[in-house]
């Protein structure tokens, strides 16, 4: 295992490079945030980053299911889909599916992402990002769209 | 300082149960968009008649769950939460549980 640089280890030494100087565990008890709170930061800041054309569209049983959800009344899309994290005392680890725009330059992309996503968890939530791992499931092309819009040719 | 001010329940009034008191004055700190009563809905103080959802003062520990504002910094709202529950701990540690996230509907995707 290889354990972060700026670590102390020594007890009682807070973590200084936390931003906002709060810490989770104190002595006063501690804080627990949710893996939902996690993934629904970390799925509204990835679909922030231009160039994201959507999140999910991950194996086939995933895409299989969010068809099926698209049909069901009522069932919608949600914050944190394509969004997988797991989170511990004081670190969070994250995965991500997406679906890229056409004409974006993926490895670029991702690390805008990486950055947005750890900026929006570390300054939220004061857990410390260890990973976000960014798949790639999809390109969105934009002859998509113009497909969707055409009327069908046959009645 | 008048007596009252030492007591929380009685200054919250005779009918007013702690955790009511204490709900009141969670939902009151910048950032808490509710009280959450866990995934199932069980956290909760259950007085006769009602259940403060959220809330539970029995035990070694005092338990809050909250579901927090979207684009609040956690730990200093926890931080805020922890002050005050401090007066109805009784020197016991204060967790605090953030289970949810209130999203505004614009960022949400169209499903």
């Amino acid at each position: 295992m290889t354990a972060s640089v700026e670590d102390s280890s020594t007890k009682g030494v807070k973590r200084t490079s936390s931003s906002s100087g709060s810490e989770l565990t104190t002595s006063e008890g501690q804080t627990t945030i949710a893996d939902s709170v996690v993934s629904k930061i970390a799925g509204i800041a990835a679909r922030e980053v231009s160039g994201v054309y959507a999140l999910g569209g991950g194996s086939g049983a995933a895409r299989a299911f969010s068809t099926v959800r698209e049909r069901i009344p009522g069932a919608s899309q949600t914050a944190s889909q394509g969004v997988s994290v797991e989170v511990g005392e004081r670190q969070t680890a994250i995965d991500l599916d997406v679906v890229v725009e056409f004409g974006v330059a993926i490895v670029d992309l991702a690390q805008g992402i990486r950055r947005n996503v750890i900026s929006s968890v570390e300054r939220m939530t004061g857990l410390e990002v260890t990973e976000v791992n960014v798949t790639v499931n999809d390109i969105h092309l934009p002859s998509d769209d113009d497909q969707a819009d055409e009327p069908a040719r046959v009645q | 300082m008048s007596e009252q001010s030492l007591s929380p329940a009685a200054a919250a009034g005779p009918q007013t149960a702690p955790a009511e008191a204490l709900a009141a004055l969670v939902t009151s700190c910048p950032g808490v968009a509710s009280l959450s009563g866990g995934n199932l809905g069980e956290v909760a103080t259950y007085l006769p008649g009602r259940r403060i959802r959220g809330i539970r003062l029995e035990g070694s520990t005092v338990e809050v769950h909250v579901v927090a504002l979207w684009g609040t910094p956690l730990p200093p709202m926890a931080d805020q939460v922890r002050a005050v529950c401090q007066p109805f701990a009784r020197g016991r540690p204060i967790d605090v549980y953030v289970d949810d996230l209130d999203v505004p509907p614009l960022l949400v995707p169209r499903g």
